[in-house]
């Protein structure tokens, strides 16, 4: 497992967020590949409990879709994101997947409006014909628990 | 009038509002007075404290409570503050009481019921001087209807169920599709907020207008490309608004739900495997028979909405709509689960409760982006009206007297302004002058 490549997979994925290269980032994901946004605490259990994000393949499809048509009016205008990802650990995981955990700080303005967003990230990295891919991806919001603004665009 | 007091006839007409109706701080005031102060108002669930000690924090307007289940099972709607001389005596938005509530400041701890049972050093009072049953924590009274909680901060006569209405029969709606006839809300909350006025969602809600238009980024995605939505929102269409009378109000969609079978909102059609779906019915059929099963889920879930700050919307969703000031509010969304159905249908539920509703969702991102355009929109200060006169002319009465439009007009907007006038003009809460 090479650090450097993993860390520079989850930069590149940062900056396709922040850029709203939406294809680009979707093309970087598993087809079985699942996407969590846990809310109210970090451990819930999405199947129990509602989540911000729990999405697998088809509907992270749907909403990339959605953004791409230009009538998604909460991203109109977009957002001006740029995040520092950062604290990454790689550790080996199960099937010989790669679980990186790193943190975030990322800046949103949109509309002379500045909101910043924290959070924690796992990431489960598989490798696909040579390639790595996203399999899973939870992101835990500092502020998962209380009321938030519109996140319409990809955290 | 008093002198300086709003003349609140005549900024709300019956086919416009005046847009100082959302910017105006001393009109914010006077609706934590005279609408959050003395109307029922929706606090929570049942089921959210079903067990002894829980509590979860909410509101009455402005002031914090908690909503607690005693041990003896009975529950409590008690102003979050300390009779000493004013704390919280409650961090959390939720959890288990197991000792009661204890104020950190000087330790005066209180049952759940609200009781105060015990504070240190009590010879700091003179005997004859203090009686501890005089300082239990301030109780609001507390009505509930099958399971949903209304609280009132000044009880006047008016039952929940007379506030309720017509809506009552939403209500049984939304509960008779549960196999065991009840709802739970225990599956976790999204909370959204947006930088406008409160009274933007509650005729969000109610507008059927919208949809089409504002949405149509998840209308079209492949799963609604091919469908013809003006048959349910155009000129020839099958939904209708409904104005329930004391700012309560309806999107009726279940001309719809009936030719698609049900579940046409609850968004089931093809999410739940067969086996899920034929469990589930026969489930209902048990409690029902077969012939209110088969009309309830053709009903399916109700949309309405609950005057000042309640709405239900499917797939089994409840929302609580929380005023913070003039040009902020924050909604809870709550997954209604249905007791008794396979997991998979409740599984459904909750995940589409966050997919389409939640601040991530598909859809409601765009309408609190809408109200944000509307607050800044308020600053444009020229013939400050706003307009609501779709189907003034062409709407009409349906067998139960209530007025009724079509999808793309203003009937349920004007319903609510009507009650809104009728509560804010009246200074004194119907005390003699
Ligand atoms: S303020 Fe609560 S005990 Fe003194
Ligand atoms: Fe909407």
């Amino acid at each position: 497992m090479d650090y450097r490549e993993v860390e520079q997979f989850i930069f590149r994925e940062a900056r396709l967020m922040d850029e709203h290269r939406y294809d680009e980032w979707l093309a970087l994901w598993a087809r079985d590949g699942l996407y969590w946004v846990p809310c109210g605490r970090d451990d819930a259990d999405p199947e129990r409990e509602v989540s911000i994000i729990y999405d697998r393949y088809p509907q992270l499809a749907n909403r990339i879709q959605r953004l791409r048509t230009g009538k998604a009016f909460a991203e109109d205008p977009p957002s001006r994101l740029c995040r520092v990802v950062s604290n990454i650990e790689i550790e080996t995981g199960s099937d010989g997947e790669i679980v990186a955990h790193s943190t975030f700080v990322l800046g949103d303005l949109r509309k002379h409006r500045e909101v910043h967003w924290y959070g924690r990230t796992i990431h489960r990295l598989r490798r696909i014909d040579g390639a790595l891919r996203i399999a899973y991806k939870k992101v835990m919001l500092l502020n998962n628990d209380e009321p938030l603004p519109n996140l319409a665009f990809l955290i | 009038m008093a002198a300086g007091a709003i003349d609140y006839g005549e900024l709300v007409r019956e086919d416009q509002v005046h847009a100082r109706l959302y910017y105006d701080d001393a009109i914010f005031r006077d609706e934590m007075e005279r609408i959050f102060s003395r109307v029922w108002a929706y606090v929570g669930h049942e089921s959210e404290v079903a067990e002894p000690g829980e509590f979860v924090a909410r509101w009455m307007g402005l002031q914090p409570v908690l909503l607690v289940r005693d041990r003896n099972r009975r529950l409590h709607l008690l102003l979050n503050r300390c009779r000493h001389r004013s704390n919280t005596v409650c961090q959390l938005e939720r959890g288990k009481a197991a000792g009661g509530f204890r104020c950190a400041y000087h330790g005066w701890t209180y049952a759940a019921s609200g009781e105060l049972i015990g504070m240190p050093y009590p010879v700091g009072y003179a005997p004859g001087d203090f009686r501890k049953e005089d300082y239990g924590l301030i109780e609001v009274a507390l009505e509930s209807y099958r399971g949903f909680l209304f609280g009132h901060l000044n009880p006047n006569g008016k039952t929940l169920r007379d506030h309720l209405g017509a809506t009552t029969r939403l209500i049984d709606q939304a509960i008779d599709l549960a196999p065991n006839g009840e709802l739970i809300l225990r599956a976790g909350v999204l909370k959204h907020m947006y930088r406008a006025n409160w009274k933007m969602t509650m005729e969000n809600v109610l507008d059927a207008y919208h949809p089409p238009i504002l949405h149509q980024s998840a209308f079209h995605l492949d799963s609604g490309k091919s469908f013809n939505w003006d048959s349910i929102y155009g000129p020839d269409g099958n939904a209708r608004i409904r104005d329930l009378g004391d700012g309560h109000g309806q999107i009726d969609f279940s001309a719809q739900n009936r030719k698609s079978g049900g579940f046409f909102f609850q968004g089931l059609r093809g999410e739940v495997a067969g086996d899920a779906q034929r469990a589930y019915i026969e489930g209902l059929e048990r409690r029902l028979g077969k012939e209110r099963a088969a009309e309830t889920i053709g009903n399916s879930d109700p949309h309405f909405s609950i005057f000042p700050n309640f709405n239900f919307l499917p797939p089994g969703q409840v929302r609580l709509i929380r005023p913070v000031s003039v040009d902020e509010t924050h909604i809870y969304y709550f997954p209604a689960l249905l007791a008794g159905a396979p997991e998979e249908i409740n599984r459904e539920r909750i995940r589409r409760n966050g997919y389409m509703h939640g601040p991530a969702g598909l859809v409601a991102p765009d309408d609190i982006d809408v109200y944000e355009r509307n607050q800044d929109a308020l600053r444009a200060r020229k013939d400050e009206w706003l307009l609501l006169r779709r189907g003034l002319r062409t709407e009409r009465r349906d067998e139960d007297g209530f007025r009724v439009g079509m999808a793309y007009e203003e009937t349920t907007q004007r319903g609510i302004w009507r009650h809104y006038r009728k509560l804010m003009s009246d200074a004194t809460g119907g005390a003699a002058q």
